[in-house]
């Protein structure tokens, strides 16, 4: 024996001339990039020591959390989580109309229940100073903190309980507001509503079965969250796509990657939304203030007017290249149609266009009958309709706010939202199959989206000639 | 595509363009004719379909060249949506002609289709077993195999099926794909189908098609059953398959992609009783029947659907679903329910001795449960009361028949994909069909000949239990003879060599111990150890990935797709070194060592077998010592001739008949096929089990037991130096 060396070089040859051919020739399955490793890791760092004593204001809690993270109020501040601004001049929640509460204007305590500050109660908030950021409401896990008019928390809020549990935000964090947005849980949205706090898996495939957070699609970093309300924002600026995780996705049927430039993920794995609980399709404020009707949260409400109601609803579809024009203030509106409060932008013709998924909610709203404008009418309040019941009082207050004149005539004009659905993602066996679309009665309407015929017959929008040259 | 060229050629007649919507109603006009060609405007009388449709189609020819041409099938029934041509007198217009709107005539959808062939419905309409589903003319598909054309998912049905909520498959995937019926069963002159006839193999595509004037006018509605293969290439696709080539030339499609059919097909035929409402009693796959369940409420029952029995007919595997039928014969003919029911009812209800022999619970009714004719005794009562009504000598036969499976495909991801499903002794192929829900007193089996064999023979059950005879399966088909003779070699060998070595340890001390020189001489060259190692570790990994593939059901560290891919390298890496070890010998010339003596050779293996005989034991000196010019003993000699000459050739060429059985049959057919050629390769392989047994235990001999396998590691060998060979 000449030694160990030898003998492992004798078993190492012995494996490589085995070896190697036998890994060359065991056949590979396709790389698949799986999408989990997209998902960051969170780190948490126990707070329950760092504070001891009660604090007296919610402020006190933000400076007390500044005094480490230093640079945070900076960053946050910049984000529309603060400003309430979009990305183009006359955008954001600020500045917007929806036909939900219509305007935040003059209405300021009640729509800032759930800004990420303390203290914006009228036009006059001071967006500078550092405390008034609420870091609680994302942070804290007791899920005992609560806010209440301009972002105050309620006196039954503890502080200190509050401050020992934060860590990185859960869905229950975002939830608080986002669930409820336009006044009730699951109003608005569709999408959003407080069945994701624990979804099944057929609710939504990625908090459902796989239990991810917001924040695992939203990557966030120095406070800025990425993703796109297109209710209030024009561009898909700091937006992001299923391929953010998706990545070279291919389907298992390679027909179906045939469609995706032209087919958004959305349309066919969001077969459905507002899946559990029912999402207001239609709001009437011209119907509100009769006292002699019979309230019923769904369908009827002084304060509020007529609402249809829905459930498990089928989006409808048009193209989008998520751009978005918003209504203007001031812009005259058509008493004759349907006006557009958000327009997707975007056609068959736009190579860059997908067909989407939109819930699309109508509503009647108040409108100037001189001007033709759309009004800010003001419903919270001392002299808002929720207490006084009068279009005229409220829609003069609200102007004053709002600087949006009033000339003292007003109607109730057909309006329309489209929002982009992009949470409640079924499970892929659910999603929509060739047949959902091309048949007889599918889910699309070919001639609307600007298609001569059925693609699956005479070609898609390239064989049909409908695209114009990209420039 | 259809329409596309529709389109175009309709566009050209009319010169405008007919959008997909217009399809629907695209026949031109015409006016409804009588039996005497006379609008039924002025005679009144009704229309007549031949003289109508036949005024611009040939419906003599259609009539006679159709697959529909013995049923009550009309034009109509096919080629309007709801099959029937609604009209009034408001229905004309001033020439006489039915009015556009009233006409809906279009190819037969898949709607058409399945009024009369199978349970059908739409993606929105929960699917539901009909309570008619016993009508045989209504539901005949559906019924011989379960057969279901829908696109709905199986989850989205109505009825009791057994883990349906995992089922997000569609009924059938071609449904779900927008395919209808005439996809596959198309008029053989159709122009819209670019498929040329299979013989044509350098055409892609035959432009000589007939015009449409022509197919309009003589559509041969001989529809064609078209195969997966006419549209598909499984070639193409099934990468993650070992051996594409060799599973599709066995198997159908059908065999994995139906791996299970849910919904009920019949099992049973009983038209050896009658029920009360005179049907005849059937029972079905799948559904568990309770006492007081009736075929009504099948929607209810728990149901399992079934696996189809995967039946090897002309070479090809094939799932079908076998229905065995019971019924009463006279004289080779049919008794009809008509007649058996004269014999066992009496005013429309059982006689009374029916039910005093039939009512087992002893209610006085008669349920479904009791409708059995399996013992003697109640057939001797029905045979008795037939011969009563003029009947000779009435028998009751069993009957199967095999219908083929060609239905519900479901899609790659829900087909049958894991290996063990057929290479296993556990696997569909050892899986049993039961045949008929009760044993009756048979007289007579009808069984068809690609059958025969498998059916028990009491009829119950059809099964592979004496193997596949056809086609070999690995992991599943055994060869008796191999299965007997291969590990009594083993044993044997196993038997000899340990019996010898007890025989050594027991006259260890008798042997006397003189001290004999021990001298070192160099007799393996490096090359020579290399190969033999190589060659030794390669044909151990062969044998025990060998052992991993035909004992598939046992689970092997790793899968068996890959084991087979292991298997075949290392048969590459073993001939490519018995190739260089070849090209050394000869070149060295040291070949001259593998070759006996020709003189000395007998008397030198005498001695040699002397030696192992008895020599050994007594501690007599080998008769023949290693020197660097004659290293191998004779019977070493002899050893290694035979395993060089006939097992590694026959290992070699049976390896490669059984690895490309699926690129070149012709080759393995040459001998009969993988069904005699694999259990050769098995053979051999235990003789050579036995041969490294030997081989082992033999290195053991030296001049202690470690010597001889130290020296093939160092090249050195201890050699005893001893006087001149005694027997020379």
């Amino acid at each position: 024996m000449k030694g160990k060396k030898e003998i492992f070089l004798i078993i190492l040859s012995f494996l490589l001339i085995f070896g190697i051919p036998i890994i060359i020739f065991i056949p590979k399955s396709d790389e698949k990039i799986d999408p989990k490793s997209f998902i960051l890791k969170k780190s948490h760092v126990d707070h329950s020591s760092f504070f001891t004593s009660e604090f007296k204001t919610p402020q006190d809690v933000t400076i007390a959390c500044l005094k480490c993270h230093e640079d945070t109020a900076g960053d946050f501040m910049k984000t529309s989580h603060w400003t309430w601004h979009g990305d183009a001049k006359m955008s954001g929640k600020k500045e917007v109309f929806n036909n939900f509460c219509i305007s935040i204007k003059g209405n300021e305590p009640r729509c800032t229940v759930c800004h990420a500050g303390y203290g914006w109660k009228d036009g006059n908030f001071d967006f500078s100073k550092k405390e008034n950021i609420d870091c609680l409401v994302c942070h804290e896990q007791t899920g005992t903190y609560v806010k209440d008019l301009a972002g105050l928390p309620t006196k039954e809020s503890n502080l200190l309980n509050a401050a020992k549990s934060v860590r990185f935000p859960k869905r229950d964090n975002c939830g608080t507001c986002h669930y409820y947005g336009g006044g009730g849980m699951g109003v608005k949205h569709g999408d959003l509503d407080s069945s994701l706090a624990y979804p099944t898996a057929e609710i939504d495939v990625h908090m459902g079965k796989h239990n991810m957070l917001c924040i695992d699609c939203h990557k966030t970093t120095n406070h800025n969250i990425t993703g796109k309300s297109y209710s209030t924002n024009t561009t898909p600026q700091n937006g992001f796509d299923c391929t953010q995780c998706h990545k070279n996705h291919k389907h298992s049927d390679k027909r179906i990657d045939t469609h995706t430039d032209a087919v958004a993920c959305q349309t066919c794995h969001i077969p459905t939304y507002a899946k559990k609980h029912p999402t207001k399709m239609h709001w009437d404020w011209s119907k509100g203030g009769d006292a002699n009707r019979e309230e019923d949260d769904h369908k009827y409400l002084r304060k509020k007017g007529e609402f249809i109601y829905a459930e498990d609803v089928k989006p409808q579809y048009t193209w989008f290249n998520k751009h978005m024009t918003l209504y203007q203030p001031l812009e005259k509106v058509d008493t004759n149609k349907v006006n557009n409060i958000n327009t997707p932008q975007g056609s068959i013709s736009d190579s860059t266009a997908k067909i989407w998924p939109f819930k699309i909610h109508t509503g009647k709203q108040p409108y100037d009958l001189e001007y033709k404008h759309l009004l800010t009418p003001t419903t919270f309040g001392k002299d808002g309709f929720w207490k006084i019941y009068d279009w005229d009082k409220a829609a003069r207050a609200g102007s004053e706010a709002s600087k949006i004149p009033y000339s003292g005539g007003y109607g109730f004009v057909e309006t329309r939202m489209y929002w982009p659905i992009s949470h409640m993602v079924s499970l892929k066996e659910n999603a929509l199959s060739c047949d959902s679309c091309h048949s007889d009665n599918g889910v699309l309407n070919w001639k609307e989206l600007g298609y001569i015929d059925d693609p699956i017959k005479i070609g898609g929008r390239e064989k049909q000639n409908l695209l114009k040259e990209a420039k | 595509m259809r329409e596309r060229t529709l389109i175009y050629l309709f566009s050209l007649i009319v010169s405008t363009v007919i959008f997909a919507d217009e399809l629907k109603n695209i026949h031109p006009q015409f006016p409804l004719l009588d039996d005497k060609g006379v609008n039924i405007l002025e005679s009144k009388l009704p229309f007549s379909e031949d003289k109508t449709c036949g005024s611009c189609h040939d419906v003599k020819f259609i009539k006679e060249n159709s697959t529909h041409k013995d049923t009550d099938a009309t034009c109509i029934t096919c080629h309007t949506p709801k099959g029937e041509l609604k009209f009034s007198e408001d229905s004309f217009d001033s020439f006489g002609n039915l009015k556009k709107e009233f006409i809906e005539i279009s190819a037969p959808t898949t709607k058409n289709c399945v009024g009369c062939h199978s349970i059908y419905s739409s993606k929105n309409i929960p699917l539901l077993i009909p309570h008619d589903f016993s009508d045989e003319d209504r539901y005949k598909l559906s019924r011989e195999t379960g057969a279901i054309f829908s696109p709905q998912k199986i989850k989205d049905s109505a009825y009791n099926l057994k883990g349906k909520e995992s089922l997000a498959t569609p009924w059938d995937v071609h449904a779900s794909k927008e395919l209808s019926c005439n996809s596959c069963h198309y008029p053989h002159n159709s122009l819209t189908q670019n498929r040329v006839d299979s013989n044509l193999k350098h055409l892609k595509n035959d432009p000589r098609k007939g015009r449409i004037g022509e197919f309009l006018l003589r559509p041969n509605h001989n529809l064609k059953t078209s195969t997966c293969t006419d549209c598909h290439d499984p070639l193409k696709t099934h990468d993650f398959l070992p051996y594409k080539e060799r599973h599709f030339q066995i198997l159908s499609c059908e065999s994995c992609h139906v791996p299970h059919v849910y919904s009920p097909a019949l099992q049973l035929k009983d038209s050896t009783l009658l029920q009360k409402n005179m049907n005849i009693i059937e029972y079905y796959r799948g559904v568990q029947y309770s006492s007081n369940s009736t075929e009504k409420n099948m929607n209810a029952v728990y149901q399992e659907g079934y696996t189809p029995f995967l039946l090897v007919d002309n070479k090809k595997v094939k799932p079908v679903n076998i229905v065995t039928e019971y019924f009463w014969s006279d004289s080779d003919k049919k008794i009809t329910s008509d007649d058996l029911g004269k014999a066992i009812f009496e005013n429309g209800k059982y006689k009374k001795e029916f039910i005093s022999l039939f009512d087992l619970n002893k209610n006085g009714t008669i349920e479904k449960n009791e409708l059995k004719i399996d013992s003697e005794s109640k057939k001797n009562y029905v045979v008795n009361e037939l011969k009563k009504i003029g009947f000779k000598s009435p028998i009751l036969i069993s009957k199967q028949e095999a219908f083929a499976v060609n239905h519900q495909i479901l899609r790659g991801e829900f087909a049958q994909k894991e290996c063990g499903a057929c290479h296993g002794t556990k696997g569909r192929f050892s899986n049993e069909l039961t045949l008929t829900t009760f044993k009756a007193p048979i007289d007579k089996f009808e069984t068809p000949s690609q059958l025969l064999g498998l059916v028990s023979k009491s009829g119950d059950k059809i099964s592979y239990k004496n193997g596949l005879k056809d086609i070999y399966v690995h992991g599943f088909s055994r060869n008796i003879f191999v299965n007997a003779l291969g590990p009594l070699i083993i044993i044997l060998t196993l038997f000899g060599v340990l019996g010898h070595a007890t025989i050594r340890f027991l006259t260890r001390k008798k042997r006397p111990h003189h001290h004999v020189k021990i001298k070192k001489v160099f007799l393996y060259p490096f090359y020579e150890r290399v190969w033999h190692w190589l060659m030794a570790g390669g044909v151990i990994l062969l044998l025990i990935t060998g052992m991993a593939i035909h004992f598939t059901e046992k689970d092997f560290i790793i899968p068996i797709h890959i084991v087979v891919v292991i298997h075949n390298t290392l048969a590459i890496i073993v001939v490519i070194n018995a190739i260089f070890a070849l090209f050394y010998y000869m070149v060295t010339r040291e070949i001259k060592q593998f070759l006996p003596p020709v003189k000395s050779f007998i008397t030198e293996m005498i001695a040699q077998i002397k030696y192992y005989g008895s020599g050994i034991f007594k501690g007599a000196p080998h008769p023949l010592e290693k020197t660097p010019q004659r290293k191998l003993n004779p019977l070493q000699q002899m050893t290694y001739l035979a395993v060089l000459n006939i097992l590694i050739p026959t290992q070699v060429i049976t390896g490669i008949m059984i690895w490309g059985a699926g690129l070149w049959p012709e080759f393995s057919e040459k001998i009969g096929g993988l069904t005699y050629i694999i259990p050769i390769h098995r053979l051999v392989a235990c003789l050579f089990i036995a041969y490294i047994v030997i081989h082992v235990y033999m290195t053991t001999t030296g001049h202690t037991l470690t010597a001889e396998i130290k020296s093939m590691f160092t090249g050195y060998a201890d050699i005893e130096e001893h006087e001149e060979e005694q027997l020379n």
